[in-house]
């Protein structure tokens, strides 16, 4: 076995540990993280777990494990560090490139504050969440955020869909206004 | 072409094409032993898919055969092949081997010869597919054949039945319908038919054979797929009696039937076995790659989470977006050198792509980053790139107002043009000058063709070293030290009645195993919008230095493009180090350009003098791909006799460029590009691979590409 294959190994054992006997969770949470769990299987093998980060271009591999507070956390070796609160992905650290750090902030009104490009930030309000249904394989929910004071409109997007078995497949969500969402995208079948 | 004797060097060249074409799995019809699609060693009317690129060796007792095929067009398929006759050495005298180079005695017989075949009808419910070809085009005639063969499909089952010319006709069965025309026809030049072993100088069309001759022959093929086992079972019927092999005793008594098994072990790599017409048993490997193929989009090299970006860049700092952008930039290799804010909706940048291939693909990932940096406010984004380090087209980007927009409707929205300067930015990225790098690299050189030994190589680490000094002017250097080279087998020097301009070229692979290869000061530049130039001196190719400039008129949307280039240069030492011989010569060309409306071909025409001092002009017909891959063919006529050029009768080859982007996990703009010489004479040659051409190392900038690949641009959604 070589070392790379140790290591997989080791986290994907650590990942299932984690899973199996991680912190309290909310209960609001408690589903969502259940739908991830369960793709997890009884297999050590941690490609069973891995995930695709994606945002704007550039990909990682991140693997979900539980965080204080039952918030759903993705992380690699790298320092990349996704948190997901069960509605919408709230910090981002290692990001990559010069962008390093997000956070959106949940504000008191239900509006949420956004980082802009250019160093800006700006509210946005926040819509009730779709159930949306395409085909038996794929269904989900979709939030959609408008600030549309000011010039130039802008949005955002939280978004998340299940597969036939009901389990998680895709996370999608604006991070920066302006630049495309990120997505985490669930690897195993 | 046979009659060894002369030099032929090619770097690379079949077994870079070989080793590619394992890289990708490619649409290749059932290949013959000649390389052609086809069953055993007789032709079909089947082809290949339109740009695939086949390469096969196939192992028999009359003969080794090495070819390389391209599919031009749906219609036309060309081949190259390199044919080494009696490859065990088989002696007539049983239980003997024949000497080295006994030709008078034993078929030792090394031969290259182009294939070409047109399918004249498709096939339908009814008709079968038809096609004509001819074997030997510009050979020597030791295939001399040409046929018109006829396919039909019915289920599993593949028929075939062709009539033929020349060796195709040696089991004749009628008299050529052809005589009907003129009696001349019977009359079929230089083929000698049975037993001859002197055949021509080759070099020219052979069209006093083609077609020609007493009698006509027929051949037929069966092939049953199953499909389950992607098995075919073959079975051929070849007009073809091998009757100078026979006489020679490389075969024993032929019948003209043989028999086999083709597997395509994967995609695009078939593996065949038969037991061959006269005995014997037969092998076959063949590789297919589609040279159009596009890739798909890579992430940028080194860019992401791990990778240091200096914390003072970082999204919480209050550094301004241009600076992040221009880092993010930098880091996906790209260089944002430039950038104006008009009226805070209009943004202009210029770019420099370091490390895609394909040019979409390093406008994407600027978009991408325009998206994530920019302010809103800013909805037209006007990129200009550059090759060679001088603005050569611009992209005009329209930027989406929210999230309703598609990548559907995005690639409209994209307008490709001439460059678009910046006179006064906002904002450059201060780059320190000179700066440069330096390279190490293995190198493999091959040396095709020798009678002797069909392929010796060198393997040499490469050393090269670029300084850009700024404001255009750039320094090269490259020094080639050899680690193992077999050159030294070489004994014959090539014969010519003109200037030793290249036939010297044996003292410059062993008297200069190691050496520098160039040695070059450049300056570049424009002279307005759509003219560019370069002017460079020192080392500039492997036999010679001197001076020269190099002048461009190119103007996107346009067809046509001109350009010319001269140079003073005078031949090297053979020890490939500072010293000069006392050759010298004033070399240039006049160049036109042309895209043709056929897609992704493209003609050039070079008039001028060469360097023997020779006058006349050089044609390229070219299929180049937005890809990196570029395939075609050249030749030259100048004003020397075909007699004194000597072998070939005129300077010609295979061009051939192979981009490694294809092959690699990472973005690189790396590239192999090699001329395939059949004889390399001192007639119609140009400098080697310098000046390189503003036009071949602009070309992947020049808006036909760009157009292409719209939808490639748009940027992540």
């Amino acid at each position: 076995m070589t070392r790379a294959t140790k290591q997989i190994r080791l986290l994907g054992t650590m990942i299932s540990f984690l899973l199996v006997v991680g912190c309290a969770v909310r209960s609001t949470q408690l589903e969502s993280l259940r739908r991830i769990v369960s793709t997890v299987g009884a297999s050590n093998d941690a490609a069973e777990y891995a995930w695709e980060f994606e945002f704007n271009g550039a990909g990682y591999t991140v693997y979900p494990v539980s965080d204080r507070d039952g918030v759903v956390s993705f992380a690699n070796a790298e320092g990349l560090r996704i948190t997901w609160d069960g509605n919408v992905l709230v910090a981002i650290n290692g990001l990559p490139g010069s962008v390093g750090h997000i956070r959106i902030e949940s504000q008191s009104d239900g509006r949420r504050l956004y980082p802009l490009g250019d160093g800006q930030s700006r509210s946005l309000s926040c819509g009730p969440r779709r159930n949306w249904q395409l085909t038996p394989a794929r269904a989900g929910w979709r939030q959609d955020c408008v600030d549309g004071s000011n010039n130039p409109p802008v949005s955002s997007i939280h978004e998340v869909e299940f597969d036939g078995a009901g389990s998680i497949r895709i996370i999608r969500a604006t991070l920066i206004l302006g630049a495309p969402p990120a997505t985490l995208r669930r690897l195993s079948p | 072409m046979a009659a060894p004797g002369n030099q032929r060097m090619n770097r690379l060249s079949p077994v870079v094409i070989i080793v590619f074409s394992f890289a990708a799995g490619g649409t290749s019809a059932q290949i013959n032993d000649f390389g052609m699609a086809g069953v055993l060693d007789v032709p079909s009317a089947r082809m290949s898919s339109e740009d695939s690129l086949t390469t096969t060796y196939s192992r028999r007792d009359v003969a080794d055969v090495y070819s390389v095929n391209y599919q031009v067009f749906d219609r036309l398929e060309t081949g190259f092949r390199y044919t080494i006759f009696n490859a065990r050495g088989k002696s007539p005298i049983p239980g003997q081997k024949c000497p080295p180079n006994e030709f008078l005695v034993c078929d030792g017989i090394r031969d290259r010869s182009f294939e070409v075949k047109y399918r004249l009808w498709d096939e339908s419910d009814w008709v079968p597919s038809v096609a004509v070809g001819i074997r030997d085009l510009f050979g020597t005639g030791a295939w001399s054949s040409e046929y018109v063969v006829a396919s039909k499909q019915f289920g599993a089952l593949d028929l075939t039945a062709g009539i033929g010319w020349g060796r195709l006709a040696e089991r004749s069965i009628a008299e050529n319908p052809l005589l009907s025309l003129s009696e001349g026809m019977s009359e079929r030049g230089d083929y000698t038919g049975t037993g001859g072993q002197f055949l021509g100088t080759g070099g020219t069309l052979a069209s006093d054979a083609l077609f020609r001759g007493q009698d006509i022959g027929l051949f037929g093929a069966v092939r049953y797929r199953l499909p389950q086992a992607k098995l075919d079972l073959l079975l051929a019927y070849n007009s073809d009696s091998y009757a100078r092999e026979r006489a020679l005793g490389s075969l024993g008594d032929a019948n003209g039937l043989s028999f086999g098994l083709d597997w395509e072990a994967r995609s695009g790599l078939r593996l065949g076995l038969s037991y061959q017409d006269g005995g014997g048993v037969g092998l076959r490997l063949s590789t297919a790659l589609n040279a159009a193929e596009i890739p798909p989009i890579k992430r940028p090299n080194g860019f992401g989470a791990g990778n240091s970006i200096a914390e003072s860049y970082r999204f919480d700092s209050k550094v301004g977006w241009w600076e992040r952008m221009a880092i993010d930039a930098e880091s996906s290799g790209l260089l944002l050198r430039a950038m104006k804010l008009e009226g805070d909706h209009h943004l202009l940048l210029r770019y420099s792509n370091m490390t895609w291939q394909i040019e979409a693909d390093a406008i994407r990932r600027v978009l991408a980053l325009v998206n994530q940096y920019a302010p809103l406010s800013v909805r037209t984004v006007t990129m200009t790139g550059d090759a060679l380090g001088m603005p050569s087209h611009s992209v005009v980007y329209q930027r989406p107002v929210d999230d309703s927009f598609s990548s559907q409707v995005l690639p409209a929205r994209l307008q490709i043009g001439s460059p678009i300067d910046i006179p006064y930015p906002d904002e450059t990225r201060r780059y320190a000058y000179p700066n440069g790098d330096v390279r190490v690299g293995m190198n493999v050189r091959t040396y095709l063709f020798d009678p002797d030994f069909p392929l010796l190589y060198q393997v040499s680490v490469r050393l090269q070293g670029d300084v850009d000094f700024g404001s255009g002017w750039q320094g090269t250097a490259v020094w080639n030290q050899s680690l193992t080279s077999q050159f030294d087998r070489i004994f014959r020097d090539g014969e010519s009645q003109l200037p030793p301009v290249r036939t010297d070229l044996r003292r410059y692979m062993q008297e200069g195993e190691s050496g520098i290869d160039q040695l070059t000061l450049t300056k570049r530049g424009k002279l307005s919008r759509d003219v560019y130039y370069q002017a460079y001196a020192g080392i500039l190719e492997e036999m010679y230095s001197g001076v020269g400039v190099d002048v461009l008129w190119r103007r996107a949307g346009e067809s046509l493009s001109f350009g010319f280039n001269v140079n003073a240069v005078k031949q090297r030492e053979f020890n490939k180090m500072l010293g000069l011989r006392d050759y010298s010569v004033v070399t240039g060309h006049a160049s036109a350009y042309w895209l043709t409306p056929i897609k992704n071909v493209e003609v050039a025409v070079h008039a001028g003098r060469y360097l023997a001092g020779d006058i006349g002009a050089t044609i390229e017909v070219q299929k180049r791909f937005a890809n990196g891959w570029s395939i075609g063919a050249f030749a030259t006529l100048t004003d020397v006799p075909f007699s004194v050029f000597g072998e070939g009768s005129f300077d010609k080859g295979l061009i051939f460029r192979i981009p490694f982007d294809l092959y690699s996990s990472s973005n690189t703009q790396g590239a192999y590009r090699t001329l395939v010489r059949l004889v390399n004479r001192d007639g119609g040659r140009m400098l080697d691979n310098w000046p390189g051409g503003l036009w071949e190392n602009m070309r992947h900038t020049h808006d036909d590409f760009l157009d292409q690949q719209r939808a490639r641009m748009v940027p992540p959604r």
